[in-house]
């Protein structure tokens, strides 16, 4: 067979693909280990934490079962879940600038969030926060497809993500002005900074599957965002349900978003950068940015997490901050590029 | 004849009372032919190519493709059998012209299907049959128009459907390349394929379509041969325009002239 497509797929473009997945895992192998042996002391090596295990087991149970590990999981799975969902958003609404955050599904999902836990709904379980930011997240999704489905425009779209994030600030300052005692409204607003510090066992076995259940829908929609690159007529006309489609995203940015924000608060512009750095390398297809993207955010949240332990501050850098420090002028830098190019 | 109709629109309507955009349009087409569906601005032509199309579903009437409800046929063997091209031609990512026909081929393939030598040889075809061949490994986004509305029309080339729906597809074209798009389409036609074209442009439409199916105000008015539908009246009552004919060889084409106060 002579066909170039055959040359290109099996030597030219498949092999690539394979070797940026086993990169990107590999680092989220070793940034999993490093920020299991990485504290606020710094970066303690496996010797020092045998000799700790020898002198005293309780404490080195303690310290990487109940500490180290929520932390480096939900790192992990959140990182995982942000440039997913980002990657599918990016896909769904051919937008390079659709994000979670910026989109507003993380500002709701934190308000739904705390409308359960500080108002004591259902008790204010451990389930009962990740299931208020999932129908946060999903509120939001919802309502920003029905408001920009058909929005062409990358700017019109992040008007109608400024309205919703501007719903979600005035409802969530309502909720701090009634909060029960001034140590609660603290409370929430150092939570929404964002951050996987303190978080234990019980946060990653109630946020981690429904994340899961948000990422399988999520990869379902892979074929049509492909098809989506020639618009929404064409991918109907080859044979996707784009009603369905995009139910799908809903629900999936719901669930995995709404779960990763009600248990972190909210980390900004990871599903911004992330698709956005790993596009060109897979071609700019969209269905392949998918998994890529997923080890990227998983890559870059571990990163990040332990950077926030190595910086010397008095009190530690909340993770949401520093991602915002170095998102906003990414933001800025493709917004520019979007003007200069027209589109 | 009825019956042996590749794609039929019995009673179609879209939209409800007062002014709908499609008012009880009947149309039967068989393959191997190449019609041009033509109208004034806001006649009702795209929303028919995407009814046609199973896009958009009437308000009231059916579509038939092969005998059987267009809505009855399954999303994937519906999209293999009907090709659509858009009026927009806007990429949204900038892929290789190759990556871009290739997506033609998805109702064919299974989610986890690789490529097969049928998807790759009627890739190459598609490529071939709209002389872009030599652009293969080009990024969308360095295409000229001209070249882009090839690409695009491969993509749909490339499903190898029975029956093309193809809305505006030499506009905006330069006329080199409007002839060569519809020479295209004609001898796809010849060889089987039932091909739908929304035209603006008269003496295209005239010079290259075997049969006219007029819209004008969501009705189907006129429906036949170019002398059938294009008669000195109708352009005077529907287009506001006289005409004049054009003759080379046994080919005839229509000349819009002069707009004529209406």
């Amino acid at each position: 067979m002579s066909s170039a497509i055959f040359k290109v797929n099996s030597t030219g473009r498949g092999r690539p693909q394979a070797i940026l997945l086993s990169v990107l895992a590999v680092m989220v192998v070793v940034l999993s280990v490093v920020s299991l042996f990485t504290g606020r002391l710094g970066f303690g090596g496996i010797a020092d934490l045998l000799t700790l295990r020898a002198a005293d087991p309780e404490t080195f149970r303690i310290l990487l079962i109940e500490i180290r590990l929520p932390r480096t999981f939900l790192a992990l799975t959140v990182g995982a879940t942000l440039g997913l969902s980002g990657a599918v958003l990016q896909g769904l609404l051919r937008n390079p600038l659709a994000e979670p955050f910026i989109l507003g599904a993380s500002s709701s999902a934190a308000l739904g969030a705390v409308i359960v836990f500080y108002f004591g709904i259902a008790g204010g379980s451990a389930l009962a926060t990740p299931l208020g930011g999932v129908a946060g997240a999903m509120v939001a999704t919802a309502l920003l497809l029905s408001l920009g489905g058909r929005m062409q425009e990358p700017l019109t779209l992040i008007l109608a993500g400024v309205a919703i994030n501007a719903l979600a600030a005035a409802l969530t300052s309502l909720a701090l002005n009634l909060a029960p005692s001034p140590y609660a409204a603290l409370e929430i607003v150092f939570w929404i900074l964002g951050s996987f510090a303190d978080r234990s066992l019980e946060h990653v076995v109630f946020a981690v599957p429904l994340m899961v259940i948000g990422w399988v829908l999520l990869f379902s929609t892979w074929r049509c965002l492909d098809a989506l690159t020639l618009g929404e007529d064409a991918a109907a006309s080859l044979g996707f349900n784009l009603a369905a489609i995009k139910i799908r995203a809903i629900l999936g940015c719901a669930f995995a978003v709404g779960a990763a924000v009600a248990t972190t608060g909210v980390i900004s512009f990871v599903g911004l950068v992330v698709p956005h750095i790993l596009r060109p390398l897979v071609g700019y297809r969209p269905s392949r940015l998918l998994p890529s993207s997923m080890l990227g955010g998983a890559a870059l949240m571990l990163a990040a997490d332990i950077g926030v332990r190595l910086i010397d501050t008095q009190l530690e850098l909340k993770i949401g901050v520093l991602t915002a420090l170095i998102g906003t002028p990414f933001f800025f830098h493709l917004l520019l590029v979007i003007r200069r190019s027209g589109s | 004849m009825m019956d042996s109709a590749l794609l039929q629109a019995r009673k179609v309507t879209v939209g409800y009372d007062g002014s709908p955009v499609l008012n009880q349009v009947a149309l039967s087409v068989g393959s191997g032919s190449l019609i041009g569906l033509i109208g004034p601005n806001g006649a009702g032509k795209t929303t028919l190519i995407k009814v046609l199309s199973g896009l958009l579903a009437p308000t009231a009437g059916q579509v038939f493709l092969d005998g059987k409800p267009l809505a009855a046929w399954g999303r994937d063997a519906r999209a293999r059998a009907v090709g659509y091209l858009s009026q927009s031609r806007l990429v949204h990512w900038p892929v290789t012209v190759e990556r871009l026909v290739l997506l033609g081929r998805l109702p064919h393939r299974g989610p986890w299907d690789r490529l097969s030598d049928e998807d790759a040889t009627a890739v190459d075809t598609a490529l071939l049959a709209t002389d872009v061949e030599s652009l293969r490994h080009r990024t969308v986004t360095t295409l000229s128009g001209g070249e882009l509305a090839r690409v695009l029309l491969a993509r749909v080339l490339a499903g190898g459907p029975k029956v093309l729906l193809a809305d505006e597809p030499v506009s905006g074209l330069d006329p080199g390349h409007r002839l060569q798009v519809l020479e295209g389409l004609r001898s796809l036609a010849r060889r089987g394929c039932l091909v739908m074209v929304v035209m603006h442009d008269l003496t295209l439409a005239s010079r290259f379509c075997d049969r006219l199916v007029l819209l004008d105000h969501g009705r189907l008015i006129a429906d036949g041969s170019v002398d059938e539908v294009l008669h000195m009246d109708r352009l005077a009552s529907v287009y506001g325009v006289d005409a004049v004919s054009v003759t080379r060889g046994d080919e005839q084409a229509i000349l819009p002239w002069n707009q004529v106060p209406g």
